[in-house]
């Protein structure tokens, strides 16, 4: 094998994966849009499949049958949120969720699919408290 | 002969063999006609969601095409001992990978024009909008494509080769491929090409360790 | 530097080296099955579902971790034309498809209850089972050929590719999840955790990755033996017959 060749194929291969590596890492890319870009863009998205990602406001979740509406923010903006799909077990108060569905024309976010976005914080539950087991009651 | 010369030679000679024997006009392009039609009727007639999945059934499309196409390469070669013949004559072992890849590659953009006619008029798919980013989508993608066909297609010919193992192997590899291929041609086809650029870089970013790699590594697969 | 890893990995992989790794493993299996189901607490927000976490980390650790084994033997046989690192690649490579189809399943049970589904194109699960197809197919190229050197080396091309493809996969598969360029509030934090759930963490991590090198151990030792099966059967009087060598295999063990 020519060892000039070895060079060049090395160079130009590392140039790509740490030109790939940094793209990646630069994290400018986001999954889902937040109430307030939903607002702002007003009409042009109705119809439109997105994603919308929030937390829920305190609060403003009520359930009747398999249908949940609540209120999603982002700090400064609210959004109000028709749910149809399966609800996770560790949907509550205050939780950062992200929902796919379409923005109606009457201001209404209509969500078939609500993801729970786990904070990454484990810890033991407060003395004397038992979390309710997600384990197989989930998805109802 | 310098290593251009010797690709090129190759290159010439698989695409004489392809203009006598008309494989991927005569069986490569019908194949890819009738998966775009097996497509229109599993996800249609509905012309909205046909319109929206067009990009997506293009590639794959082009994606299947190329995995025939690069089987084909060295489908040859196997017949009356011509690898073994190849691998006699005194040139660098990776003028056959990049002569082979250009062949493939040279076939693949024949067969895009008319698979991007054909997607065009059974999905309404719109090329006028951005045509430069359409043109730069499948040439980078096309590139990729015949890199990993070229270095892989040898691998169909072994003895004990089943005929699942080359797509099995090359569609894993090839969804770098897949995904910003597809992306970039909606975005050129809904009049948003000047979002594709990183689309494009990432088909380039591809092309360039494919094609360096194999042709650093092109040389094992055929040693004996 | 070759040599001396070779050197580490032989005395590992010799018989003696086999038995301590062995118990070694189930003694760490069985401390972190301890940690992860009896010291730990359940989780504040989900309960006993994060009990998964300690199984499903150690294994996507392991998936990553073997495939990179995979991509450093398969340099090493191209550039030495050793056996043993054929040998040692395809070793990683079964058990990494292994663990990253564990991996998967193990996400995709936790997935269900936490986020509420079992599947989402989320980059780093589409990226892992990019991983796994490319790895199976890497299996399948090493059953394609008869000539054993023939096949080492297909599959060490295969090796060094398919790691190469991994990082331009994941970002892609990060690009076409984003939906476009902005600025987002960020709802996944870093990830924190309580001191006692990362010692348990940690237990998983180890006793796992000792499994890791067990079951490569055995692995190798079974491709010595089909090697050697191979070449007695092709100059059966040069050495000696496959049971004699299995004999003193178990006898050495013993």
């Amino acid at each position: 094998m020519k060892r000039g060749r070895v060079v060049i194929v090395l160079a130009i291969v590392t140039g790509t994966l740490i030109w790939v590596a940094t793209k990646g890492l630069s994290g400018n890319l986001i999954y889902y849009q937040t109430p307030t870009e939903v607002l702002h863009a007003g009409s042009s998205i109705v119809g439109e499949r997105t994603r919308v990602g929030g937390y829920v406001v305190p609060g403003s979740v009520q359930a009747s049958g398999a249908i949940v509406r609540f209120v999603v923010t982002d700090g400064t903006t609210r959004l109000s949120v028709i749910n149809t799909g399966a609800v996770p077990a560790l949907f509550s108060d205050g939780r950062g969720v992200v929902l796919e569905g379409t923005y109606g024309a009457d201001g209404v976010f209509h969500s078939d699919t609500l993801l729970v976005k786990h904070n990454g914080l484990y810890t033991p539950p407060a003395p004397g408290v038992t979390p309710s087991s997600a384990d197989l009651s989930g998805g109802g | 002969m310098t290593l251009v010369g010797q690709s090129v030679a190759i290159a010439a000679k698989d695409l004489r063999i392809e203009v006598r024997g008309r494989y991927a006009l005569g069986s490569v392009l019908p194949f890819a006609g009738t998966l775009l039609v097996a497509f229109g009727l599993s996800l249609g007639p509905g012309r909205t969601l046909l319109a929206e999945t067009a990009p997506g059934l293009l590639w794959l499309a082009v994606l299947f095409a190329s995995v025939l196409s690069s089987r084909r390469a060295y489908e040859h070669e196997g017949e009356d001992g011509a690898l073994e013949g190849l691998l006699l004559a005194p040139i660098d072992k990776a003028a056959v990978f990049i002569g082979k890849g250009i062949a493939i590659a040279v076939q693949l953009l024949a067969l895009e024009l008319a698979i991007v006619l054909l997607v065009s008029g059974l999905f309404d798919l719109s090329l006028a909008v951005a045509p430069l980013t359409l043109v730069a989508a499948l040439f980078l993608g096309t590139i990729g494509l015949a890199a990993v066909g070229s270095l892989f297609g040898v691998l169909a010919e072994a003895p004990r080769a089943r005929e699942a193992v080359l797509p099995l192997l090359v569609l894993p590899l090839a969804t770098p491929v897949l995904i910003a291929g597809v992306r970039a041609t909606a975005l050129a086809t809904a009049g948003r090409a000047g979002e594709a650029g990183s689309w494009l870089g990432l088909l380039l970013a591809f092309d360039l360790v494919f094609v360096s790699v194999g042709t650093l590594v092109f040389g094992f697969l055929l040693e004996e | 530097m070759v040599s001396s890893l070779e050197r580490v990995a032989g005395r590992i992989t010799a018989p003696r080296g086999e038995r301590i790794l062995g118990w070694a493993t189930l003694v760490a299996m069985a401390a972190s099955a301890v940690m992860s189901l009896v010291v730990s607490p359940p989780d504040a927000q989900q309960g006993n579902a994060a009990r998964l976490l300690y199984i499903h980390v150690p294994s996507a650790w392991l998936a990553y971790l073997s495939f990179a084994v995979v991509f450093v033997a398969s340099i090493a046989y191209l550039a030495t034309r050793r056996t043993r690192w054929d040998r040692l690649a395809a070793a990683s490579a079964e058990v990494g498809v292994l663990f990253t189809a564990l991996a998967i399943a193990l996400g995709s049970l936790w997935g269900k209850p936490v986020w509420g589904t079992w599947w989402t194109w989320d980059p780093r699960i589409t990226t892992t089972t990019i991983l796994l197809l490319i790895y199976v197919g890497y299996l399948a190229v090493r059953r394609l050929s008869d000539s054993p050197a023939r096949r080492a080396r297909w599959a060490a091309v295969v090796g060094v590719v398919g790691f190469l493809d991994v990082p331009v996969s994941y970002l892609s598969v990060t690009w076409w999840r984003g939906l476009h360029q902005g600025t987002t509030i960020r709802l996944l934090g870093e990830s924190t955790i309580a001191p006692i759930m990362q010692v348990a963490l940690m237990t998983g991590v180890f006793a796992f990755t000792l499994l890791f090198l067990y079951l490569v151990t055995v692995r190798l030792r079974l491709g010595r033996l089909e090697d050697r099966a191979v070449a007695e059967a092709l100059s059966p009087r040069l050495g000696q017959s496959a049971e004699a060598l299995l004999e003193q295999e178990a006898s050495a063990r013993g």
